[in-house]
C-alpha cells in the first residue's frame, strides 16, 4: 500500500496547471483559425479574381475551317479553358466554357479529360465527351491522371491514357503505370482497356505482366490506329484494330506516335536518354527517321499543323510557362512559337 | 496479478474521463491522431493533382516521389522506438515525430516547383510518422490497465480513422472552395497538424511504466541496451504474435488492390471506388470500441485470428461475388469489421506482451516485420497476378491465411 501510494503521488504530480495549458490552447487553435480562414479567404478571392475574364459568349462553337484550332490555355486566369484558334491566326478567337487538363477535338466529337479526386491511393478521372457546341454529352470514368486523348477523324472512336501510380500490381509504387481505354463515341461506350487486345509480335502472341499502352493516334479509315508499348525497358511501335482487337509490333523506339493527315508519316517522341526527347519523323513507306531541328525536350503528343508542319508543347522551366511551337518536319527549318501559353492543340481537318 | 490489477485502479482514479472509462491520455492521443490524419490526407488526396498539373512535374519523377513516400517510414521507427525506451521520452519523440509532418505542411508551401526540395519534404514527412506511431502507442499502453488495452486501443484507432476519413472530404470541399489553390490546402492542413500538435504537447502526459514499477522501487528505471531489444524476440508470447502478425501480412493485400480487384469481378462503376473506401473506414471506426472491449474480455489473439476469418470471407467474396451488387455492402462490412477485429488489437495483445521498459522498442519492431510482410505480400501478389491471373492470386493468398489461421489455432491450444 504505501507503494501505491508514492506512484499515485507521482502520477498526480505530472499534472501542469490545467487552467494554463487550456489558455495556452485556446490561443493555438485561435491562431490556426487565423491562419487557415484567412488564407483561405485570401485564396480564394485572389482565385476568383484571376478567373472572371472570361468574355465568353455563350452558346460558343467549335470552328468548323480546315487549320482552325483548339487548344487549352495556360494563360493566368484561363489556365486550362478550351480557347479556339481561327485558321491562319495566332491569336485566340473565343474561350468556351470548359475546363480540361488535356483535350482533343475531331469529327464533331471532343474528348475533355479532367482529374476527379478519388482519395486514399485511388486516383480517377474523367473523360469527357462534348460536342462542337461544347456541350457534354457523356463522362467515362478511369483511373489515375489525365495524360493523351484523341479522336478517330470520323469522331466515332476516342482513347485516352491515363497515369496509375501507388497500387500497381508489378511496382508497388516505384514506378507510374498507363492505362489506355478505346472508347466509343457514338454509342457512349467503353470498346476495351488496350491491355485486353492481343498483341502479336512476328506473328506470336506477345505478352508481360508490365505491359504499359499510350499514344493512341487514328488513321482515316477510322479503324486502324497506332499506340506505344512499354515493356521491360523497351519501346515498340503498333498498330491495332479496334474491330479485331488486335495490336502488331511494327517498330522500336518509336514513342507517343502521332499520324500526319495524309497517314504517309508518323510524328514521334526521340528518347536520347531517360527523360530526354527531342521530335521526329518516321515515313511509314521507308521506315526512314528525320530527327527535327529542336534542341529542347519535348513530352507531348505531337500533333500535325498540315503535311509539313508539327506542332506541340514546349515547356520555359525558367519562367514554368507552356507555349505551343510550330517545326517543319525537313529536319532543317526551325521551331517557332505558335500559340504562347497554349497545351493540347487539335487541329481541324 | 493482483498488483498489476491494482495499477489499474490508481491510473483509474485520476485522469480518467467518464465517457467509456478511458484515459484521458488516450483521449487527447485520439484527437492528436485525428487532426494529424485530417491534415495528412488532405495533402495525399491533393499532392498527386499538385504535382502533375500545377506544377508540372513528369510522370517519372512523380513516381520516384511515391517510391520514397513507401520506403522511408520504416528506417527511422526501430531509432525512435529505442530512443523513447532509452531515455523513458515517450511524449518528447512522440511530440519530434508530429511536429516534424507539421512542419513540412509549411514546407510544402516553400518547396515550390523544385523537385529535390519537394522529394526531401516528401522523405521528412514520412520520417515523421515513422518516428511518432511506437511512441503513442507505448503512451497509450502505459496509460491504461493491461486489462482494458483492446478498448483503448480501439478508442485510438476509431478517432484515427474518423480523420483519415474527413481529410480528403475536406481537401475536395476547399479546392472546389477556392478554385485549386494547393497553397491554401497546405496552410489549412498546416492549421490542422498545428492544432493536433498542441493537443499532444499541452494535454497529453507522459506516464513512467507505471505496470512495472509496482514490481520495484519507482526510482529505479532499467537502463536498457540494444541488445535487449532483439531478447525481445526470445520472449514466448512477444515471439508467438510478432510470428502470427507477421504471417499473416504476408497474405495481406492493401486496400486500393483488393478494392480494384473486387471492382473488376463484380463489375460495379469505378467511381464508387472512392465511397468504399469511405464505407469502410465507418464501419471499422463504430466497431473498434466495441470490438476492442471483445477482445479484452474474450482473448486478443482470438480476436485478432476471427479478424482475419472476417477476411479471408471478404477474399472469397473477391473471388466469386455470389450475393450480386449485395456483395458490395458485405464486402464493406467484412472489411470494416477486420479492421476493427486486428488493426488496434495486435497492438494491443503485443503491448500488453511486452515488458514496460522496451515496449516502444518492441512495437516498433513488430510493425516493422508488419510493413515488410506487406511490402513482400504486395510483390508476390504481382507475380502470381501476371502469372495466374487475379482470381488464382487472390486464392493463393486465401489459402495462405487460412493455413496462418491454423496455425494460430493450434500454437494458442
Amino acid at each position: 500500500m504505501q507503494k501505491n501510494k508514492s506512484i499515485s503521488k507521482k502520477v498526480a504530480g505530472a499534472d501542469e496547471p490545467a487552467s494554463k495549458n487550456t489558455w495556452i490552447f485556446g490561443g493555438v487553435v485561435c491562431m490556426a483559425l487565423l491562419i487557415g480562414g484567412g488564407y483561405l479567404g485570401w485564396a480564394a478571392m485572389r482565385q476568383t479574381a484571376r478567373q472572371t475574364p472570361a468574355q465568353t459568349p455563350s452558346g460558343i462553337s467549335a470552328p468548323t475551317q480546315p487549320g482552325s484550332l483548339l487548344a487549352l490555355s495556360q494563360k493566368e486566369g484561363e489556365e486550362n479553358q478550351v480557347k479556339i484558334i481561327a485558321a491562319g491566326k495566332n491569336a485566340e478567337s473565343g474561350i468556351a466554357q470548359l475546363g480540361c487538363n488535356r483535350v482533343y477535338f475531331a469529327g464533331g466529337n471532343g474528348l475533355c479529360l479532367v482529374p476527379q479526386g478519388g482519395g486514399q491511393g485511388v486516383q480517377l478521372m474523367f473523360a469527357r465527351l462534348f460536342d462542337s457546341n461544347f456541350e457534354i454529352k457523356h463522362s467515362f470514368v478511369s483511373e489515375g491522371l489525365p495524360s493523351r486523348a484523341r479522336v478517330s477523324p470520323n469522331g466515332r472512336y476516342g482513347a485516352f491514357t491515363s497515369f496509375v501510380t501507388g497500387h500497381n500490381y508489378e511496382s508497388v509504387g516505384s514506378t507510374a503505370s498507363t492505362k489506355t481505354v478505346i472508347v466509343d463515341l457514338q454509342n457512349k461506350a467503353a470498346i476495351a482497356d488496350l491491355e485486353q487486345f492481343t498483341v502479336l509480335r512476328d506473328g506470336k502472341v506477345f505478352k508481360a505482366v508490365d505491359f504499359n499502352f499510350w499514344g493512341v493516334t487514328f488513321a482515316n479509315d477510322n479503324n486502324t490506329f497506332y499506340a506505344t508499348l512499354n515493356t521491360a525497358g523497351e519501346i515498340f511501335l503498333l498498330k491495332g484494330d479496334v474491330s479485331s482487337k488486335t495490336l502488331n509490333v511494327i517498330g522500336k523506339d518509336i514513342e507517343c506516335p502521332s499520324l500526319s493527315p495524309d497517314n504517309s508519316k508518323i510524328a514521334y517522341k526521340k528518347r536520347l536518354k531517360p527523360g530526354d526527347w527531342r521530335p521526329a519523323v518516321l515515313d511509314l513507306a521507308t521506315m526512314q527517321s528525320t530527327v527535327l531541328n529542336e534542341q529542347r525536350n519535348i513530352d507531348d503528343q505531337i500533333e500535325w499543323l498540315d503535311n509539313t508542319r508539327v506542332i506541340y508543347e514546349i515547356v520555359d522551366r525558367s519562367q514554368n510557362r507552356k507555349h505551343i511551337v510550330a517545326t517543319p518536319i525537313d529536319g532543317r527549318g526551325e521551331a517557332s512559337i505558335l500559340l504562347h501559353d497554349a497545351i493540347s492543340p487539335a487541329v481541324v481537318r | 496479478m493482483y498488483q498489476i490489477e491494482n495499477s489499474g485502479s490508481i491510473i483509474s482514479t485520476k485522469n480518467r474521463s467518464r465517457w467509456l472509462n478511458i484515459s484521458r491520455n488516450v483521449l487527447f492521443l485520439g484527437m492528436t491522431s485525428l487532426l494529424t490524419d485530417i491534415s495528412s490526407e488532405m495533402i495525399a488526396t491533393t499532392l498527386p493533382l499538385y504535382l502533375a498539373f500545377s506544377l508540372r512535374l513528369a510522370p517519372l519523377e512523380l513516381g520516384i516521389i511515391d517510391g520514397i513516400y513507401q520506403g522511408a517510414a520504416a528506417l527511422v521507427k526501430l531509432a525512435s522506438g529505442y530512443v523513447a525506451d532509452r531515455w523513458q521520452r515517450h511524449k518528447e519523440v512522440a511530440m519530434t515525430g508530429y511536429g516534424l509532418s507539421a512542419l513540412c505542411k509549411l514546407g510544402l508551401l516553400g518547396a515550390g516547383a523544385n523537385w529535390a526540395a519537394l522529394a526531401g519534404v516528401t522523405l521528412v514527412d514520412r520520417i515523421g510518422k515513422g518516428i511518432r506511431t511506437a511512441p503513442r502507442d507505448a503512451i497509450i499502453a502505459a496509460s491504461t490497465p493491461k486489462d482494458q488495452f483492446g478498448t483503448a486501443f480501439g478508442a485510438h484507432r476509431a478517432l484515427d480513422t474518423a480523420g483519415a476519413m474527413l481529410g480528403p472530404l475536406i481537401a475536395s470541399a476547399l479546392l472546389a472552395f477556392t478554385a485549386n489553390a494547393y497553397d491554401a490546402i497546405f496552410v489549412v492542413s498546416f492549421c490542422f497538424a498545428l492544432v493536433g500538435f498542441a493537443v499532444l504537447t499541452l494535454f497529453v502526459k507522459n506516464r513512467r511504466t507505471t505496470h512495472d514499477m509496482i514490481e520495484g522501487s519507482p526510482a529505479k528505471v532499467k537502463t536498457i541496451a540494444p541488445g535487449d531489444v532483439a531478447r525481445l524476440l526470445a520472449e514466448p508470447n512477444f515471439r508467438s504474435i510478432a510470428l502470427i502478425g507477421g504471417l499473416f501480412s504476408l497474405t495481406t493485400l492493401s486496400d486500393p488492390l483488393l478494392h480494384l480487384n473486387f471492382q473488376r469481378s463484380l463489375n460495379f462503376g469505378i467511381e464508387l471506388v472512392p465511397l468504399l473506401f469511405v464505407v469502410v473506414a465507418l464501419i471499422y471506426m463504430l466497431l473498434a470500441v466495441p470490438f476492442g472491449r471483445l477482445a479484452d474480455r474474450w482473448g486478443r489473439s482470438r480476436m485478432f485470428v476471427l479478424g482475419y476469418g472476417l477476411l479471408m470471407a471478404a477474399y472469397a467474396l473477391v473471388i466469386a461475388p455470389v450475393f450480386g451488387m449485395a456483395s458490395l455492402p458485405i464486402y464493406a462490412l467484412l472489411l470494416g469489421a477486420y479492421y476493427a477485429a486486428t488493426d488496434g488489437v495486435l497492438i494491443a495483445a503485443a503491448s500488453a506482451a511486452l515488458p514496460d521498459h522496451l515496449r516502444t522498442s518492441g512495437l516498433a519492431l513488430l510493425t516493422t516485420f508488419t510493413s515488410l510482410g506487406r511490402l513482400v505480400a504486395s510483390v508476390t501478389f504481382g507475380a502470381l497476378w501476371g502469372a495466374q491471373g487475379s482470381p488464382f492470386a487472390i486464392g493463393v493468398f486465401l489459402a495462405g491465411m487460412a493455413a496462418v489461421v491454423a496455425l494460430a489455432a493450434w500454437r494458442g491450444k
